[in-house]
C-alpha cells in the first residue's frame, strides 16, 4: 500500500513549548500530516530530548519565552546578554543534532499587558527583539528558514490584544497569523 | 490542475442542471465548517455527492471528494442503511484518499426522535496508510424541531485521525413544499489532548 505515497506528501514535525503543544495542527494544517511534539513547561531539553530521532525530516521549532523571562528575572543587566549567548549557543547545538533535513525557527512572539505576572511586557518585548536578532543570526549561517512572527504580531509595544486572548499564547487569530507566516516559507 | 478544476465544476453544473430536469433528489450542505456538499439521488436509492474543501488557503491546497453509494430503509424505515464509497485528494496533486462509509442506523420511532447509528469507515490515505475508522451516533429528539447529537468518532474531521467526543443539537424543519432543513453545530473535544484543540463546528444540510 505505501507504494502509493507520493514524493511531494509533505510530513512535518513540530517541537517546542506551550505554543506549539497548543496548536492543532490538524486544523490550520488541513492538507499536511504534521506531528506535534510541543510540551507545556519546557525549554531547550524538549529539543534535546530528540537528537538523533528526525534525520532526513522537516521540523518547526518555536522555544524560548520562557527561558527569556527566567533570564529577565534573575539575572543582572549587564549579564543578559552573556546569557543569551550561551542559550542560544545550546539552542542551535539541540536543533543540530536532530540532524533534520529542513529546520524552520519561528521567532519568539511579542508579550502582552494581559498577563498576570511579574513581568513587565513592555522590557521583555524590547529583549525579545534582540534575543530574536541573535537568534537568527545564529541560524541563518547554517542554511535553516527563519520564520519571523514578532512584527505581525506586534503592536506598538505589547503583543496584539487581538491575537491572544492571556497576553502570552496565540489565540485562534494569532495561530492563523503563525500558520500562514509558515506556509509562506514551507 | 486547471483542466481538473474545470471538469469539476463542469461536473457539478452539469449534474445539476440533470438533476433539475428530471427532478432528482437534491442536497446541498457544509460538513464540518470546511467542506461544501452538493448530492443527488437517483431512484431513491443511488445517491452521488461531490464535495470540496474552502480551507483558508490557495486553490491547489483544497480538497475534493467524489463519492457514490447505496442507500435503503427497512423494516418500516425503522433500520436504516447507507453505503458510500468515496475517492479524493487535493488539487496540487501530494496526496489521495479512498475508502467507504458504512452505516447502519436505527429509529426508535416513526417521527426519528430517536436514533442510533454506527458507521464503519476503511480509509486510504496515500500518506498515512490504511486505518480502519469507527462512528457511533445517537440522536435524542426534543422536539418536532431540537434534537440532541452526541456522537464518538475517529472519521477524521481534516486529514489526520484522532479520537473526539462530539455533541450539539440538530436543528430541522421539514417542508413538503420547500424540502428538508438542518442545521447541526457541534462542539469536538478530542480525547486525551489539549482543551485548545476543541473545534466548533457547523454542518448544514438544505434537501430539496
Amino acid at each position: 500500500m505505501t507504494g502509493c505515497r507520493h514524493e511531494d506528501d509533505i510530513h512535518i514535525t513540530f517541537i517546542g513549548n506551550s505554543f506549539i503543544e497548543r496548536w492543532d495542527l490538524n486544523r490550520y494544517f488541513p492538507t499536511l500530516i504534521t506531528t506535534n511534539l510541543g510540551l507545556s513547561n519546557t525549554g531547550v531539553e524538549n529539543i534535546e530530548r530528540y537528537a538523533g530521532t528526525l534525520s532526513g525530516q522537516r521540523v518547526v521549532i518555536l522555544t524560548g519565552s520562557s527561558e527569556l523571562s527566567g533570564m529577565l528575572r534573575a539575572i543582572e543587566e549587564d549579564s543578559l546578554t552573556f546569557y543569551m549567548d550561551w542559550y542560544i549557543e545550546r539552542y542551535v547545538n539541540a536543533i543540530d543534532a536532530l540532524r533534520a533535513d529542513r529546520v524552520y525557527v519561528m521567532s519568539i512572539p511579542p508579550q502582552g499587558k494581559e498577563r498576570n505576572s511579574i513581568d513587565n511586557p513592555i522590557r521583555h518585548n524590547v529583549y525579545a527583539q534582540d534575543f530574536n536578532r541573535r537568534i537568527y543570526e545564529a541560524i541563518s549561517v547554517r542554511g535553516w528558514k527563519w520564520v519571523d512572527i514578532f512584527p505581525l504580531m506586534f503592536d506598538g509595544d505589547v503583543l496584539n490584544p487581538a491575537y491572544s486572548d492571556d497576553g502570552i499564547h496565540p489565540n485562534d487569530v494569532g495561530y492563523e497569523i503563525m500558520t500562514q507566516q509558515l506556509m509562506q516559507n514551507l | 490542475m486547471k483542466q481538473y478544476l474545470l471538469f469539476f465544476i463542469f461536473t457539478i453544473v452539469s449534474t445539476f442542471t440533470f438533476a433539475q430536469e428530471t427532478k432528482l433528489h437534491n442536497r446541498i450542505g457544509m460538513r464540518d465548517s470546511r467542506y461544501l456538499q452538493y448530492e443527488f439521488t437517483i431512484g431513491r436509492h443511488v445517491p452521488l455527492i461531490l464535495e470540496h474543501s474552502i480551507y483558508s488557503d490557495k486553490l491547489k491546497l483544497q480538497h475534493f471528494r467524489v463519492a457514490a453509494g447505496y442507500t435503503n430503509d427497512f423494516l418500516r424505515s425503522h433500520l436504516h442503511t447507507d453505503f458510500r464509497a468515496y475517492a479524493g485528494g487535493i488539487w496540487r496533486g501530494n496526496y489521495h484518499d479512498f475508502g467507504a462509509f458504512l452505516t447502519l442506523g436505527y429509529r426508535f420511532d416513526t417521527r426519528q426522535r430517536y436514533q442510533l447509528s454506527a458507521t464503519l469507515n476503511p480509509h486510504y490515505d496515500t500518506g498515512l496508510d490504511y486505518k480502519t475508522c469507527v462512528s457511533a451516533l445517537a440522536l435524542v429528539g426534543m422536539n418536532d424541531v431540537f434534537s440532541i447529537v452526541a456522537e464518538f468518532t475517529n472519521i477524521p474531521e481534516f486529514r489526520q485521525s484522532d479520537d473526539r467526543i462530539r455533541f450539539g443539537v440538530d436543528i430541522h424543519f421539514a417542508s413538503t413544499r420547500y424540502g428538508w432543513l438542518s442545521v447541526r453545530p457541534l462542539l469536538s473535544v478530542p480525547l486525551g489532548q489539549r482543551y485548545e484543540k476543541v473545534r466548533v463546528h457547523v454542518n448544514f444540510d438544505y434537501a430539496f
